[in-house]
């Protein structure tokens, strides 16, 4: 399998990888930022 | 709690490879397929999290319980984001699959009400500055929508649909190929140990916060 098309697929399979690592990463990076004064 | 993060990060790695390495080619699909093993953990997640805010909003609601405050609070973000996820995943794998982005079939369509009770359910925690209040608003309006829950989970089977039925979780056993299932089942475990890690902080965050 060619990771660089995957038949073809490969522009519908790593936009939904890339988007669900984004998110996760995004959650992380919110939790563990120390809150603002502002939004206490 | 550091040990819910590796175990994500560990899983996580495993389930990568095993799905995106390990796991053979469908016969139908070709490679789209494996967006299921993004798209699938997402939506478990999506209705795991409200199935858990549920039961906090009812020991709220009862015994005002602060533990339950707390994960209340803490969880609906996380949920909206494996909703977010399992629509858009499920989305760009429509396209190949069923030629749409998107259809108004009562999985999705259900789906997609889970997420506007979440985005509802944040709206309220940040238009109420008193947590405690907050918190009771939070559980009356989970436990109202959590009728959505077997909704969504019934809808392939209560109408027909272009979504497919279930194929884990089903009486008969499920009906895919063990090395797809361990990839699906390990990032499964992923990301109910990242959904346990970030929760856990949050508390964290709003116990620090309180005491402040």
């Amino acid at each position: 399998m060619s990771y660089w098309e995957m038949g073809g697929y490969a522009v519908y399979v790593w936009p939904a990888y890339g988007i669900s690592l984004l998110v996760l990463a995004l959650n992380i990076f919110a939790a563990f930022t120390p809150d603002k004064p502002d939004d206490q | 709690m550091p040990w819910c993060g590796w175990a994500f990060a560990l899983f996580g790695i495993a389930g990568l490879y095993w799905g995106l390495a390990l796991a053979p080619t469908d016969a139908v699909q070709g490679e789209a397929y494996r967006i299921m093993f993004v798209h699938v953990p997402a939506a478990w997640m999506s209705l795991m999290v409200y199935s858990v805010m549920t039961c906090c909003a009812i020991v709220v609601i009862i015994w005002r319980t602060k533990v339950a405050e707390y994960w209340l609070l803490a969880s609906p973000a996380h949920g909206a984001s494996f909703t977010f996820l399992a629509l858009v995943t499920g989305s760009l794998w429509g396209k190949p699959m069923w030629g749409t982005w998107w259809a108004w079939d009562a999985r999705l369509t259900s789906e997609l009400i889970l997420l506007f009770i979440y985005l509802a359910i944040l709206a309220m925690k940040g238009a109420i500055p008193d947590q405690r209040k907050a918190a009771r608003v939070m559980a009356m309006l989970t436990i109202v929508g959590s009728v959505n829950l077997p909704i969504i989970k019934f809808s392939v089977d209560w109408w027909t649909t272009l979504h497919q039925p279930a194929s884990i979780f089903r009486s008969g056993g499920p009906s895919i190929a063990p090395m797809m299932l361990t990839a699906l089942l390990l990032m499964a475990l992923s990301y109910t140990f990242y959904y346990f890690w970030l929760t856990l902080q949050n508390v964290r965050k709003l116990i620090d916060r309180r005491a402040a």
